[in-house]
C-alpha cells in the first residue's frame, strides 16, 4: 500500500507543496529515498527510522520506498522528516490514509523522537493556504508563524508519538490561536529625543526617511552616527499587511522569526560590521540563505565605517540598491530575494576622526583623500544625502529635549509617504528616490526661480547629470515636506546643501 | 667653451658645491681647464683650493669622467637639458652673490625674469584651509601683478601659491629635491605642467635624481637666493619652512609672515618668526605697495558693494569666519533651522564668497 501525505520545499522565500509517497513491498528490509534531495533531507532517512523506532513504533521489516515528487526541483531542509515518518506510517496502516489528507507535515525529527523548529515554516504554511490545505502539523515551536496567516489551521506538535496520537484521534491538539500583530501598539523604544542637538543631522535624516532616500552621515567618533541609524526605522510608517509578510517570509527562512520586534511588524535594522563578507551581505551559500541586505527589507541596512568595508561586500549592494532585489545563482538554480532597504552609512571625515578641526586632526589632504577614496564612486553616486554630524557641545549634551524626537519625524515623514502614495499610484514605485529621469520631467516641477538657481548650480559646481537628477529628487521630497507642489528655490538650496562631497 | 666640462665637474661624486665652487675660482671658471690640468695641475693649486688627494684621484679619474660624458650625451639624445652656470649671462643674478650658490642649475620652461620682483610663497604642507586660502590669494595678486612667484611645489602651502599665481595669469616658479623631470609630489601633476607654460621648474640636481629628504634644505635656499622677499604663510613649530627662513636671513632677503591665531599649532612658527623680527603681513593691498608692485589686482567686486539678502549679509558678516564653521554651530549662533539657512549658503557659495571646505562646514574666502 502507497501513503501519501504533503510536504513544501523551499527555493528563496516561496515554497511549494511536495508530495512524499511511501511504499512498503516484501524484501530484503530496507529504506530508500529518492526524488532529487539535497545533503540534509537524504539522511532523513536515518532520523526516521531512529525516531520511529525511540517512539514506540515497530515496522514489519520489509522494503520502504519514499519518494517526494516532483523530482525536478531540488529539496533541501530536514524539515522533511515528519513528513516521511508520517507517509510510512500511512504505507505500513499504522495511521489511516484518510487522516492524513489535506494536511501539510513539515519538522525536523530528534532521534528519541521529539519535533526540532525549522527555518522557512511561514512560506510553508503560505504555500499550504494558498492551495486550499486545511491544516499544517509543525514543530512546536514554529506554531506561532502559524498565528500569522488566516485560512489554515497550524498545529505544533512537539514529537512524533503526539503527532501519531492526533491524526489516529487519540488525542486532541489545539491549533495555534491566530493574532493580529497588525493591531500591536508601536511605541519607539529608541527615540530621537534622546539625541541632543544635531539638528542639521535630524533634519536630513528626516528628508532621506521621507523619501527613502539612502543617506550617508560624517562625522567624528562619538557625534550619534549609530544612534541615528537605529532610530531611522521607527520614524518611518508602519508595514502594511503585504510588506510584513514580505519581511516576515524572509525572516522566516533564515530562521529568524523570533517573539521578537519583527514579528511585531516593526521595520528592520541591520547592521553588519565592517568584517561581513559578500556572502553574508547578499546571501547565498550552498543551500541560499536570504543575506544582510534581504534581512533589512523596507527597513534600515546601517553600514557604519563605510570605509573599512570589504569593497566586495559592499560593491553586492549595487544591484539591490537599482532594483530592490537580489539574485543568487548557484549550481541548483538562481534565487531570488527582496532586497529593498535604505542605505544609512556612516564614515568618520578622516582617519583620526576630527577635521577639519585641526587642533585635533593633522591629517593632510593626501590622508583624506584616500580615506574616502576607498569608498567606490558607484556606492557614492547611489547615496542622494550625505550629512554631517558634528561634535555636540556642552550646551546641547547637557541640555534638555528640544522637542524633534521621533513622533514628531514621524508625523513630517507620514505626510510625505502620503504624497508620495498619491503621486505613484498604480506605478511600480512607492519613493521619490526610486524615481528614473524620465519621471523627474514629470514630477520634479520647479518654479523659475528654483530653476534659476539649478541652472547656476549645475554650472559652477560643474555637476554631472545623476548628481542633477538626485538633487532633483531630494528636492521633490523636501517639497512634499513643506507641502509645496512645485518645488522653491529653497528646497533646491536644502538638497544641493545635501549633495555628497567632489560632485 | 664645451658645456659638457660644466656638468661634468658638478656631477662628481664625492666633490660637493663647495669644493667645485672653490676649484673653478682657482682655475678662472674653466671646467675644462681643471679637466685637463689632471692630477698633477690638481695638486698644484690645492693650496689655493684646498682639496685633499684623495679628491684629485676622484676628480682626475679619466674613465670615470668618461662615464659622465656618455651620460651627457645621452641626456642631449633624449630631447636636451636645458641648465645654466654662474658664467653664463642669463644665471639668475640674485643667485650669483650667494656663498653657497648652485654651480649648475638645470630647469624646464623658463628661469626668473632678472627684472621682475621675485617672492617666495613658502609654508607647510600640512595646512589649515585659512592658509590654504590666503596662499592662493598671495600667489593671485603677486602673479598678476607681474612678480615671480616661487616655491617649492610641495604640497599645502607651495602648491596653494603656485596655483593662485597660475590662477592670476602669472608667472610662477618651482624649485624641486630631485631632477626637474620628475614631478615631486606625483599629486601635483597638473600644476606641475601649468607652471612650465609661462613659468618653470628649476633644480640643481640632475634629471633622473629621486627626491630624498635630505636634499630639501638645499632646495630651500635655492628659493629663498631666487627672491627678493620671503612670505611665510604658515608654519608649525618644527616647520622645515623655518629653514628656508633661516637662509633667507644668511641671504639677506625680506622676511614676512602672515599672523596667526595664538594657540594654533599652524601658525605657531610663524608667529615666533614675527616676534622674532619678521615683518607681519595685515594687509595684502599693503604688502603689495611695500614690494613696489602697486596694488595688484584688487578684487574685482569689493564686500561693501555685494547685493546681499539679509540672511546671507547676516551668515556672511557676523557668523562665518576663515576657519571653516560646522552648519549646526551656525544654526546655534543665528537661532534658525538649518532648512531656513541652507539657501543663504548656497547663494553665498554660488557667489563665491564661502567655500565648503568639508562635508556641511563653511568657511570665508573673501
Amino acid at each position: 500500500m502507497v501513503g501519501k501525505v504533503i510536504s513544501a520545499a523551499v527555493s528563496g522565500v516561496t515554497a511549494r507543496l511536495v508530495e512524499v509517497e511511501a511504499d512498503i513491498a516484501a524484501g530484503i528490509p530496507s529504506f530508500e529515498l529518492t526524488g532529487n534531495l539535497g545533503g540534509t533531507a537524504k539522511e532523513s532517512r536515518e532520523r526516521v527510522r531512529t525516531a520511529l523506532r525511540n517512539s514506540k513504533i515497530r515496522l514489519n521489516p520489509g522494503k520502504i520506498t519514499v519518494n517526494l515528487a516532483p523530482a525536478n526541483i531540488r529539496k533541501e531542509g530536514p524539515h522533511f522528516d515528519l513528513a516521511i515518518a508520517a507517509a510510512v506510517l500511512c504505507a505500513c496502516g499504522l495511521v489511516p490514509q484518510s487522516a492524513a489528507e489535506g494536511i501539510l507535515f513539515a519538522g525536523e525529527l530528534r532521534l528519541d523522537g521529539g519535533i526540532n523548529e525549522v527555518n522557512a515554516a511561514l512560506p510553508m504554511i503560505i504555500a499550504a493556504a494558498e492551495s486550499g490545505l486545511k491544516r499544517c502539523v509543525v514543530p512546536e515551536g514554529n506554531a506561532e508563524e502559524g498565528a500569522l496567516i488566516d485560512g489554515v489551521e497550524v498545529i505544533g506538535a512537539a514529537s512524533l508519538e503526539d503527532c501519531v496520537a492526533y491524526l489516529r484521534g487519540e488525542k486532541k491538539l489545539t491549533p495555534a490561536p491566530k493574532c493580529s500583530f497588525a493591531a500591536a501598539p508601536q511605541s519607539a523604544v529608541k527615540d530621537f529625543g534622546d539625541i541632543r542637538g544635531q539638528r542639521s543631522l535630524k533634519r536630513a535624516v528626516t528628508v532621506a526617511a521621507a523619501g527613502m532616500h539612502n543617506l550617508l552621515m560624517v562625522g567624528p567618533p562619538g557625534s550619534g552616527k549609530t544612534m541615528t541609524a537605529e532610530r531611522i526605522p521607527d520614524i518611518l510608517p508602519p508595514l502594511c499587511r503585504e510588506q510584513k509578510m514580505e519581511v516576515w517570509r524572509i525572516y522566516s527562512v533564515a530562521g529568524l522569526l523570533g517573539g521578537d520586534s519583527i514579528l511585531m511588524g516593526r521595520r528592520p535594522f541591520r547592521s553588519p560590521r565592517h568584517t561581513v563578507t559578500a556572502q553574508t551581505m547578499a546571501g547565498g551559500g550552498r543551500n541560499p540563505m536570504p543575506g544582510e541586505m534581504s534581512l533589512a527589507q523596507h527597513g534600515v541596512l546601517f553600514l557604519d565605517e563605510l570605509n573599512l568595508f570589504d569593497p566586495r561586500a559592499v560593491e553586492t549592494l549595487r544591484e539591490p540598491l537599482e532594483s530592490g532585489t537580489v539574485r543568487i545563482n548557484r549550481v541548483g538554480g538562481t534565487v531570488e530575494y527582496p532586497a529593498d532597504f535604505m542605505l544609512a552609512a556612516a564614515v568618520n571625515p578622516c582617519r583620526c576622526g576630527y577635521y577639519p578641526d585641526r587642533r585635533k586632526c593633522r591629517c593632510t589632504q593626501t590622508d583624506i583623500k584616500r580615506h574616502f577614496g576607498r569608498i567606490s564612486r558607484p556606492i557614492m553616486d547611489r547615496i542622494d544625502i550625505c550629512v554631517q554630524a558634528p561634535t555636540v557641545s556642552f550646551d546641547e549634551v547637557g541640555g534638555g529635549k528640544d522637542g524633534y524626537d521621533s513622533a514628531y519625524m514621524k508625523k513630517i515623514v507620514g505626510k510625505a509617504f502620503e504624497i508620495q502614495q498619491k503621486r505613484f499610484k498604480g506605478q511600480k514605485l512607492m519613493f521619490n528616490s526610486a524615481m528614473t529621469a524620465a519621471m523627474t520631467a514629470e514630477y520634479c516641477v520647479m518654479e523659475p526661480q528654483a530653476q534659476r538657481l539649478m541652472k547656476k548650480a549645475y554650472e559652477t559646481y560643474g555637476l554631472s547629470a545623476r548628481s542633477y537628477y538626485k538633487i532633483l529628487k531630494v528636492a521633490r521630497t523636501v517639497a512634499d515636506i513643506e507641502g509645496n507642489e512645485y518645488i522653491s528655490a529653497e528646497n533646491i538650496s536644502e538638497a544641493i546643501s545635501y549633495k555628497t562631497m567632489g560632485e | 667653451m664645451d658645456r659638457k666640462y660644466w656638468f661634468w665637474i658638478n656631477n662628481i661624486k664625492g666633490i660637493g658645491n663647495i669644493k667645485v665652487r672653490r676649484i673653478l675660482k682657482a682655475f678662472g671658471d674653466d671646467p675644462e681647464a681643471v679637466y685637463e690640468a689632471g692630477k698633477e695641475g690638481l695638486k698644484m693649486s690645492a693650496g689655493e683650493t684646498g682639496i685633499t688627494a684623495n679628491d684629485c684621484d676622484l676628480i682626475s679619474d679619466k674613465n670615470k669622467a668618461g662615464i659622465i660624458f656618455k651620460e651627457y650625451e645621452e641626456y642631449n639624445c633624449r630631447g636636451g637639458m636645458k641648465f645654466v652656470v654662474p658664467s653664463d649671462m642669463n644665471y639668475p643674478q640674485r643667485l650669483k652673490e650667494l656663498y653657497d650658490r648652485p654651480n649648475i642649475l638645470y630647469y624646464k620652461g623658463r628661469l626668473p625674469r632678472e627684472e621682475a620682483k621675485a617672492v617666495a610663497v613658502i609654508g607647510s604642507r600640512n595646512c589649515s584651509e585659512y592658509g590654504r586660502s590666503i596662499a592662493s590669494e598671495l600667489g593671485r595678486r603677486l602673479g598678476a601683478a607681474g612678480a615671480s612667484v616661487i616655491s617649492g611645489l610641495a604640497l599645502g602651502i607651495d602648491g596653494e601659491a603656485h596655483r593662485g599665481a597660475v590662477m592670476g595669469g602669472g608667472r610662477t616658479y618651482g624649485v624641486l629635491a630631485g631632477g626637474v623631470d620628475i614631478c615631486y609630489p606625483a599629486g601635483n601633476f597638473n600644476l606641475y605642467m601649468d607652471m612650465q607654460k609661462d613659468g618653470g621648474i628649476i633644480s640643481e640636481f640632475p634629471a633622473g635624481t629621486p627626491t630624498r629628504a635630505g636634499m630639501f634644505p638645499l632646495r630651500n635656499r635655492i628659493i629663498s637666493g631666487l627672491s627678493d622677499a620671503v612670505v611665510v604663510v604658515e608654519a608649525g613649530c618644527k616647520s622645515g619652512t623655518l629653514i628656508t627662513v633661516a637662509q633667507a636671513l644668511e641671504q639677506n632677503r625680506h622676511v614676512y609672515a602672515v599672523p596667526g591665531r595664538l594657540g594654533d599649532p599652524d601658525s605657531a612658527g610663524c608667529n615666533r618668526l614675527i616676534s622674532e623680527g619678521a615683518q607681519i603681513i595685515t594687509d595684502i593691498d599693503a604688502l603689495m605697495e611695500e614690494l613696489g608692485l602697486g596694488c595688484g589686482s584688487a578684487p574685482e567686486n569689493k564686500k561693501n558693494n555685494l547685493l546681499l539678502a539679509t540672511d546671507e549679509k547676516m551668515l556672511y558678516s557676523q557668523l562665518l569666519d576663515f576657519n571653516p564653521k560646522s552648519l549646526d554651530t551656525l544654526t546655534g549662533e543665528c537661532g534658525l533651522p538649518p532648512e531656513r539657512i541652507f539657501s543663504a549658503l548656497v547663494e553665498l557659495e554660488l557667489k563665491g564668497l564661502i567655500r565648503e571646505t568639508a562635508k556641511n562646514f563653511y568657511m570665508r574666502i573673501r
